[in-house]
């Protein structure tokens, strides 16, 4: 099951002024998410946005939206440019923890789960 | 070259940088089939004049397999420089383009699934090869200045130039495929010939004999030194030694190492092994040295805030994206990131990084100034997302059959720099102490050596999960050379080699960079036969990567820069030690004298 967000403290990266004029960078980013559109899972996307604050996503991709560059483009801001900066990973069935501390992520399991 | 100019083809000559030699062909093949190219079918492989001592001029397939002998370094010192590429002439201003472009321009940059129309410039694919030094279209080529300039006058180069169709500058967005800038007139345009004699030096009076025969040529417009419309190149090319040297040097050195302009004549009557003529290409944009104008130095490690004694040199760092096929828009992972070099390269050619270490002091670097982050910061380029984890436990990790990378580049841990490591506790004996809940996350799990068989094993497995069809490995292993590419390359179902290039570092060590290619779906219920079929051989072949750590060490601290890395952190670890030592000493109220101390030993001439 996914991961639970706890966020203790988020970055925005907004994007300068520069990059997002740049047609080069739009390019850039319509492509990745276009790319890796097929890959994501909607319903856990949208419940971790939620959880970092961020509630703009809609319900569901329908193929007019996955053809649209605006909604590409916001999806990679959602996507690369919102950092969990400080928090917690939680895993529902479990209980057990992964701390995420200034943006790293510690997935490491302990000696008794390991094989 | 009774073919060379057939009024079918068209020809370029690609002339590559002396070094990493084993790597031209396999990244020169990789960027073109990245950008559609495929060699065999819609451009050729031509033999150079000579070509009997070329041992890659049947390289119409790229039969990378074979660039496995023991023998690797002794046949690249026979490996010459230059490459002729033949193109259907019919094809040139419609499929593909050779006119100046916007080198940073996305209007040819190419996309996994890019069935596309649109026109590919050879210009900005082959400039991204990081080892092609300058390419040209190719006029006339022969074993001798003369037998040059006679194949120019047999072909169609010249009338070509004059119509200048193919020179038309498309514009940008625009489908009409008659649409484009016209060009200056030919009788108006500026031109010089430059002449690049390989390994020697030729006086000016001699230069201009050689330019002298190609006066035939007559060019109506002016000649003009600096930055003309048209450079011409004219190129005697020699055999060459593993440094790049003339075999056999027009002149004799003094005792000081200097040239003393002594003819040797008897060198100086060799004929050239062969001459080449042509008219560069890229050069409103990139002038005639092309990895100049790349400005890889850019991207030097000895700018960078963060390193690391395992930092990959940036060179092949790019190198391997480019056997990679790192896409603008794609997402890269190095599973061992390390201070995230090859990554470093990754974003550098668009893509989005993803690295993982389960080291996490290499993770955090060393301050908030000085990591991995701040090392992207300082090329303006995204940051890469970060994980602490394990690799050989990639899919407890991980979600499962989510193939998700487009490309894995890497240098894995052979215990020989790193000490590799995975989960698990030190003691054999499998029994673990459990954890109180308040400490949990804070513990930092115990790691224990990793073998080398299962570092590849699994990082093949991982490749295998998570790339997408098509996607690539791209890593690096070190070896001695006999190691053998067909039996001791480790293998895994899915996956399938493309290439191995060969980089020597001491005599009888070197390094490989191997590329594989998704080709399959991987099928988890065959995980356990993935893994045991790893090695070929047996995990013998793992350990003869394994037994060479303290060989590694030595070529490594006899590598330029090496040096200069070892002896910045000796000076920051004298520096921490120094500071803790005065903070220890002096208290709070001696502030003052402290900083006059350290002042005092600004001036002693460190910088």
């Amino acid at each position: 099951s996914p991961l639970l967000i706890t966020a203790t403290e988020i970055r925005v990266d907004e994007p300068t002024s520069a990059s997002s004029s740049d047609p080069a960078q739009q390019q850039r980013e319509i492509a990745f998410a276009k790319n890796i559109l097929p890959s994501l899972d909607w319903p856990t996307l949208l419940q971790g946005a939620k959880a970092m604050g961020m509630e703009s996503l809609p319900p569901m991709v329908t193929p007019e939206l996955a053809a649209d560059e605006g909604f590409l483009r916001a999806l990679y801001h959602v996507l690369m440019d919102v950092h969990l900066v400080n928090g917690m990973l939680t895993c529902p069935d479990t209980g057990r923890e992964f701390p995420v501390t200034d943006g790293i992520v510690d997935v490491m399991l302990q000696e008794s789960e390991c094989d | 070259m009774s073919n060379a100019n057939s009024s079918e083809s068209y020809l370029l000559l690609v002339e590559f940088v002396h070094k990493h030699l084993d790597f031209h062909d396999a990244e020169l093949q990789s960027i073109l089939d990245m950008h559609g190219i495929v060699v065999g079918t819609d451009c050729h492989f031509l033999p150079l004049p000579n070509s009997d001592t070329d041992t890659t001029a049947d390289g119409d397939r790229g039969s990378f397999q074979n660039h496995s002998t023991t023998s690797k370094s002794k046949s690249n010192s026979n490996k010459r420089p230059f490459r002729i590429l033949s193109f259907a002439w019919k094809s040139i201003g419609s499929k593909y383009a050779v006119c100046d472009e916007d080198p940073d321009s996305d209007a040819a940059s190419p996309t996994r699934n890019g069935g596309s129309n649109d026109t590919v410039n050879l210009i900005t694919a082959l400039a991204r090869c990081t080892l092609v030094r300058s390419v040209m279209e190719l006029w006339g080529a022969g074993p001798s200045i003369d037998d040059c300039a006679t194949s120019i006058r047999m072909g169609s180069s010249l009338r070509r130039h004059r119509e200048g169709r193919h020179l038309r500058r498309r514009n940008i967005g625009n489908t009409k495929q008659n649409d484009s800038t016209p060009i200056k007139p030919y009788p108006e345009r500026t031109w010089k010939i430059t002449i690049h004699t390989l390994g020697s030096t030729y006086t000016r009076q001699e230069q201009n004999e050689m330019r002298s025969k190609f006066s035939f040529l007559q060019f109506p417009g002016p000649v003009q030194m600096k930055h003309p419309d048209d450079e011409y190149l004219f190129i005697r090319e020699v055999e060459l030694d593993a440094m790049g040297g003339a075999v056999y040097p027009r002149h004799c050195k003094g005792d000081d190492g200097k040239t003393k302009k002594e003819l040797i004549p008897e060198n100086d009557a060799r004929p050239p092994l062969a001459c080449y003529f042509g008219r560069v290409l890229g050069n409103g944009t990139l002038g005639r040295n092309w990895r100049g104008s790349n400005r890889l130095f850019r991207y030097s490690l000895k700018k960078r805030t963060y390193l690391g004694p395992t930092s990959m040199d940036s060179e092949l760092s790019l190198i391997m994206t480019n056997l990679a096929q790192v896409r603008k828009g794609s997402f890269a992972f190095d599973p061992f990131v390390g201070t995230g070099s090859i990554l470093l390269a990754a974003a550098l050619r668009g893509a989005r990084a993803f690295g993982t270490d389960i080291d996490l002091r290499v993770l955090r670097g060393r301050s908030s100034t000085e990591n991995i982050v701040s090392n992207f910061k300082q090329y303006d380029l995204p940051p890469p997302e970060l994980v602490r984890s394990d690799n050989s436990i990639y899919q407890r990790h991980f979600r499962k059959h989510l193939p998700l990378f487009d490309a894995i580049v890497t240098d894995p841990p052979y215990g020989i720099r790193a000490g590799a490591r995975k989960s698990g506790s030190r003691r054999g004996d499998g029994e673990a102490r459990p954890i109180a809940e308040e400490f949990r996350y804070d513990h930092v799990a115990q790691t224990r050596p990793y073998a080398v068989s299962d570092v590849m094993a699994d990082l093949l497995n991982v490749a295998a999960m998570t790339l997408v069809m098509g996607g690539r490995l791209t890593y690096v292993i070190p070896s001695m050379l006999d190691f053998d590419a067909e039996e001791d390359l480790p293998r895994h179902d899915c996956l399938r080699v493309v290439s191995v290039c060969y980089q020597p570092l001491q005599t009888e060590l070197g390094r490989r960079t191997v590329t594989m290619e998704k080709v399959k779906d991987y099928d988890e219920r065959r995980r356990e036969e993935y893994l045991e079929g790893t090695w070929v051989n047996g995990p013998q072949s793992a350990e003869k990567v394994a037994n060479i750590r303290e060989r590694l060490m030595e070529a490594a601290r006899k590598k330029p820069g090496y040096e200069e890395k070892a002896a910045w952190r000796k000076q920051k670890r004298k520096e921490t030690k120094e500071a803790k030592k005065r903070a220890k000493l002096e208290g709070v109220g001696r502030v003052a004298v402290d900083s006059e101390c350290r002042h005092a030993n600004d001036d002693d001439g460190r910088d």
